[in-house]
């Protein structure tokens, strides 16, 4: 692609296409805009091409640069409080939004973690990552104090680290 | 330099890597991080925790209409991206070559030519042989330009051929035409001896298509590019008018996109094309055009 190969880029779309319009959609609940990110992410990648070529897991690329896109489109409106509480009632748990799932030995384990973090945990990533909240609107909704939104964040990321990753390996 | 201390930013890590930070706050944090080993490394490892989340996501199916949408325009997009780099390039190429004869002076290019002629450079006066020079490496930055262009050409057709394989894939009954074999089709674009001709209409900003004429062939290849539909009932008409007369080289209907490959063969001698015209005629087509001209171009 970095090339100018316009069929890698039909290739790089009809690869992973899906996870991302499923991630945005997560996130915007809305298909047109959904379909709006998915192809400026896209266009993203073939402009940075000569970036992507380079990155060793070119889905990473695409769901985190699909996923900060839908969170600008997010907060280019803010939203009301009616519409936060709907979102907070629409959350589905993370645990058993994974449920069904084919389970590899790292998803699994991962999930595991997920299940045995607190409910309150839970719903700060769940606010979070899958609705886009900001730390302001989690502590509104939540009626908690923002520096305890923010530990709980930290604190359940923390929990959720696989133990290898706890300590960089001896040299 | 950040204004945070490494403890306010290593709190705020967790809600940059969410995004729940605000933007200005996540930008201070990443200028501490990329001063900091230790946050830039609890960055790194609560990015690969996200990841992880991210693969949770339940699956929201795309539509495959809209998908086959998306992915057509992202194509297009970048084919039309693909056209444009050339001249950059070309720029940078010519500029490439253009510094080195000149920091030689003209003693390089002095060798080179005598070279080439047998010491027709000797006794020739400095002035004449910086013309020649200049003429040589003109010829040579067209060289590229012609070249890159064909290229650009190739990767906008190989473009045009994914689309209407995607048209015909996602839906069997869009009326394009059937797309001939890529490398044959390539081939007759790309070879030594082929003439492109742009065509247009009136109030259109550019070519909306081109034909490919190879001369070594006589195969003409029409792609057009964003070209309307046809009247319910007509169909589009290729015609080339030439010292022979007016020939047809084809009919076809555009996708929903408005792109379509026509392919014929017509001797036409080489000095022989007047125009090139495109006609809305009733079905099956017609022996001399008889409808309104929809686009047309010259040599």
């Amino acid at each position: 692609m970095a090339d100018g190969d316009v069929s890698a880029l039909g290739s790089l779309f009809d690869h992973l296409a899906r996870p991302v319009y499923s991630l945005v959609m997560q996130l915007l609940q809305s298909h047109d805009l959904a379909e709006d990110v998915v192809e400026s992410t896209f266009w993203q990648a073939w402009q940075q091409a000569a970036d992507l070529a380079e990155n060793p897991d070119p889905r990473s690329w695409l769901l985190a640069t699909g996923r900060r896109r839908a969170l600008d489109h997010l907060r280019s409106r803010r939203r009301q409080r009616e519409e936060l509480l709907l979102d907070k009632r629409q959350l589905g748990d993370l645990v058993s939004i994974s449920a069904g799932e084919p389970a590899s030995e790292t998803r699994t384990d991962f999930v595991r973690r997920l299940r045995d973090l607190e409910p309150e945990e839970r719903e700060v990533l769940e606010l979070g990552y899958f609705r886009g909240l900001s730390q302001g609107d989690i502590a509104d909704l939540t009626g908690e104090a923002a520096p305890t939104v923010k530990a709980r964040m930290r604190t359940a990321l923390t929990k959720l680290r696989r133990a290898d990753e706890e300590e960089p390996a001896a040299e | 330099m950040s204004d945070l201390t490494h403890e306010e930013a290593s709190e705020e890590l967790a809600g940059v890597v969410l995004g729940s930070a605000t933007p200005s706050l996540a930008e201070r944090v990443q200028t501490h991080a990329r001063m900091c080993a230790e946050c830039r490394r609890e960055l790194t490892q609560l990015e690969s925790t996200i990841r992880q989340l991210g693969e949770l996501i339940p699956e929201h199916p795309i539509n495959p209409g809209r998908a086959a949408g998306i992915r057509s325009r992202l194509v297009s997009r970048a084919s039309a991206d693909t056209e444009r780099r050339p001249l950059s390039v070309a720029t940078t190429a010519a500029s490439r070559v253009k510094p080195p004869a000149a920091q030689r002076s003209t003693a390089a290019p002095v060798a080179h030519i005598g070279a080439a002629e047998e010491g027709a450079g000797r006794g020739v006066p400095p002035g004449v042989l910086a013309v020649i020079t200049g003429i040589a490496l003109l010829v040579a930055g067209a060289a590229v330009v012609q070249m890159l262009r064909a290229n650009a050409e190739t990767n906008s057709l190989r473009a045009t051929i994914e689309l209407q394989r995607d048209t015909i894939e996602t839906d069997p009954k869009a009326a394009a035409p059937s797309a001939p074999d890529q490398d044959k089709l390539v081939a007759e674009v790309t070879g030594p001896d082929v003439r492109i001709i742009p065509l247009t209409h009136y109030g259109a900003r550019g070519a909306v298509a081109k034909m490919f004429w190879n001369r070594e062939t006589n195969t003409w290849t029409l792609v057009t590019y964003s070209i309307r539909q046809p009247n319910p009932e007509k169909i589009f008409q290729v015609w080339l008018s030439t010292s022979n007369g007016t020939v047809s080289a084809g009919t076809f209907i555009p996708d929903a996109t408005g792109r379509a490959i026509v392919q014929s063969t017509n001797a036409v001698r080489r000095d022989g094309l007047y125009s090139i015209s495109v006609t809305e005629e009733a079905k099956g087509g017609a022996p001399t055009p008889t409808g309104p001209a929809v686009i047309a171009g010259a040599p």
